[in-house]
């Protein structure tokens, strides 16, 4: 219920055109991997960030280290400045549903390169999440 | 040609892959990359703006100064950019960077490119001598959009 209400809420929220408007939303994609700690994710990726999950029982957050980010048209300048500029708080992204692909990003190990898009509302930070898919490890390509 | 010496030319053939990717640590050779990132007006301009500073000059034309671009995407031909990220890191240590080369218009759009513009580079990049070989360049002025 509480997941059907952020679905909503995300939905009729404006959607920015452009990402200097941080008041709407906009879709995001992400690409980096899943690690163990900020170090890790440092090294695993351009910048270090956290993921929140809200209503899973496990309150731990998820360090990714972000390796490339675009919004729906592509644009990874404005992208980039966006987890920049959310790149202090702690957790970096609170991803709010839906509970499937979130539980799905939650339990990824360590190390797992992952693509991951949603939609984004960046003045509150919360995620709704679109697609969550494991990519396969470099030795495996 | 004889046997043996046949028999020697494909095993020196079936090797040389190998040979040249542990004489050149698996750079990756010669591959297709876009680049895309923020002119900045020095390396602290850059790293504001970029995901990383990275210094590029500009091959054949010593006098003009390097400039720093803080790169937002550095991705293989097929929008791999963990590949793209693990070849520029290694890369990273030399100044500058990246070293242009390609058609002159071109070149001079970079050399030009006022600090704060959004720049789509493509091209080949050269792992080893770090020449990033342009084949396309797009500058759009900071604040007017794509």
């Amino acid at each position: 219920m509480a997941c059907a209400a952020a679905l909503a809420a995300l939905l009729v929220s404006p959607v920015a055109a452009r990402a200097q408007d941080l008041t709407g939303s906009v879709v995001l994609d992400m690409k980096g991997t899943l690690a163990a700690d900020k170090a890790a994710a440092s090294e695993a990726g351009w910048q270090a960030i956290t993921f929140g999950f809200t209503g899973l029982e496990d309150k731990t957050v998820r360090w990714f280290g972000v390796v490339h980010a675009s919004l729906f048209d592509g644009d990874t300048f404005d992208a980039r400045t966006i987890i920049n500029a959310a790149s202090h708080y702690d957790p970096t992204v609170t991803i709010v549903g839906p509970p499937e692909l979130a539980k799905k990003l939650h339990d990824l190990p360590n190390g797992t390169r992952v693509s991951l898009g949603g939609v984004l509302v960046p003045s509150t930070r919360n995620m709704m999440l679109g697609v969550v898919k494991a990519l396969p490890p470099p030795a495996a390509k | 040609m004889r046997t043996p010496a046949r028999l020697l030319l494909a095993a020196a053939i079936a090797v040389l892959p190998a040979t040249l990717h542990a004489q050149f640590g698996g750079l990756g050779g010669t591959e297709p990359y876009t680049l895309e990132g923020i002119m900045g007006k020095d390396q602290n301009a850059a790293r504001d703006t970029g995901w990383f500073p990275i210094s590029v000059g500009f091959v054949g034309n010593d006098k003009a100064p390097e400039r720093w671009i803080g790169v937002t995407a550095f991705i293989t031909w097929d929008g791999d950019p963990f590949v793209g990220r693990e070849n520029l890191r290694r890369l990273l240590p030399d100044d500058p960077v990246l070293l242009f080369d390609g058609p002159p218009p071109m070149m001079k759009q970079i050399q030009q490119a006022p600090a704060g513009s959004r720049l789509k580079v493509r091209g080949m990049l050269n792992s080893q001598s770090r020449i990033f070989l342009i084949s396309g360049v797009k500058v759009t002025p900071a604040g007017t959009g794509k």
